[in-house]
């Protein structure tokens, strides 16, 4: 009989499959549940409206119209000082929303109330500041749980950053992009190069964003006259 | 872009099983999801996604890895495609765990995900990935990630 615990689905083999952004919301929700976390959030932190705004929000098993509550909560939890100071955080921090006494949680108006929130703060090489806020409705963790999860947070990190940031950020169009990028030079919208080549729009306008990003175009137009201009179509 | 159907406040999806019984454990899983409002439809086999899928516009298939007599992701989404559906297909399958599973991206499959992980909180963050996203009119400074 084998009495090695079990690999927890997170940090198991689906962690090195992973690929596309759907693969890691997987990730991070299996995460938050192996936790006993019931809410997650994958932000880029931000200095206008720290610690993150709502359109830093990356990946999240929150409702979208309950977006702004979450970050309300995780602002109360953390408290004004630190809440402003995560861009300059290096570990995590936690703590519990403010729940007036003799209120029970109020599941209808804010069901992060009263709940504990987690910060890590999360790091690319280059220096981008990201963080992974779980929440939910459980005894604040202590230092060996919140170690635990740091390496969690950090291992899948690592391989978001390694599918998905470092090619976004390596300045060369992928086969695909570039296909994409000629096919929209010949005046072909999105439908009608996912039905060239067998894809969703979803897929085609994805690798239009990234292609447009690597480029630094501003939109459509921009992206093709700078693949023109630098012979990355003819 | 933002989806016909989603326009009107409801998601259309098609989920494609040949066990009728995945079909109401995933209606029973999902019964809770109000927001948004979602119109699950099914097909037995690949031949009746063909069919409805030419008949209506789904805004979102789920499709059962493999399906009888003896086909995976890679026969049928291509078929899907063929007949110019460019919506999102997600793979559902009891084991993603197969080595091919890697290259879903080659056959035209937005992503996989295992059945037992299928719940509200998936179905939303599925469907606010695929489909009511919205793509930028200027990208400086908006980036995906």
């Amino acid at each position: 009989m084998n009495n090695a615990p079990a690999i927890p689905f997170h940090a198991g083999p689906e962690l090195s499959r992973a690929i596309n952004r759907t693969d890691f919301f997987r990730l991070l929700k299996a995460a938050a549940q192996h936790y006993k976390f019931e809410n997650f959030a994958l932000a880029r932190i931000s200095e206008a409206s720290a610690p993150f705004g709502e359109r830093d929000i990356v990946i999240t098993n929150v409702a979208e119209r309950r977006v702004s509550l979450f970050i309300t909560s995780l602002k109360e939890a953390l408290g004004t000082a630190r809440a402003k100071s995560a861009q300059f955080l290096a570990t995590p921090v936690h703590g519990r929303s403010a729940q007036p006494e003799g209120f029970t949680s109020d599941r209808v108006f804010n069901e992060f109330r009263s709940g504990v929130f987690l910060f890590i703060p999360l790091f690319t090489p280059e220096g981008r500041r990201y963080c992974l806020v779980l929440s939910g409705e459980r005894q604040e963790p202590d230092q060996s749980e919140i170690a635990d999860m740091l390496l969690d947070a950090m291992r899948i990190f690592d391989k978001l950053y390694e599918e998905i940031l470092t090619p976004e950020m390596s300045g060369r169009l992928t086969q695909r992009e570039s296909e994409i990028v000629k096919w929209t030079s010949e005046g072909k919208t999105s439908a009608e190069i996912a039905i060239i080549l067998g894809l969703s729009e979803h897929t085609v306008n994805s690798h239009i964003t990234a292609a447009a990003r690597k480029l630094d175009a501003v939109n459509r137009v921009h992206m093709v006259a700078i693949a023109l201009r630098n012979g990355l179509v003819s | 872009m933002i989806a016909e159907a989603t326009r009107k406040g409801q998601v259309k999806v098609l989920f494609v099983d040949d066990e009728f019984i995945e079909f109401r454990a995933l209606k029973k899983k999902i019964a809770d999801l109000s927001e948004p409002v979602v119109e699950l439809e099914y097909s037995q086999s690949i031949g009746d996604a063909l069919e409805k899928v030419r008949a209506a516009r789904f805004d979102l298939i789920l499709l059962d890895n493999r399906l009888m007599p003896n086909a995976d992701f890679r026969d049928t989404v291509p078929e899907l495609r063929g007949i110019g559906y460019t919506g999102p297909i997600g793979v559902v399958s009891t084991d993603i765990s197969g080595g091919y599973f890697q290259e879903f991206p080659n056959y035209g499959v937005d992503f996989r995900i295992g059945k037992d992980e299928i719940d509200v909180q998936a179905l939303q963050h599925i469907i606010r990935e695929y489909v009511t996203y919205a793509v930028p009119d200027f990208w400086k400074d908006d980036y995906s990630i």
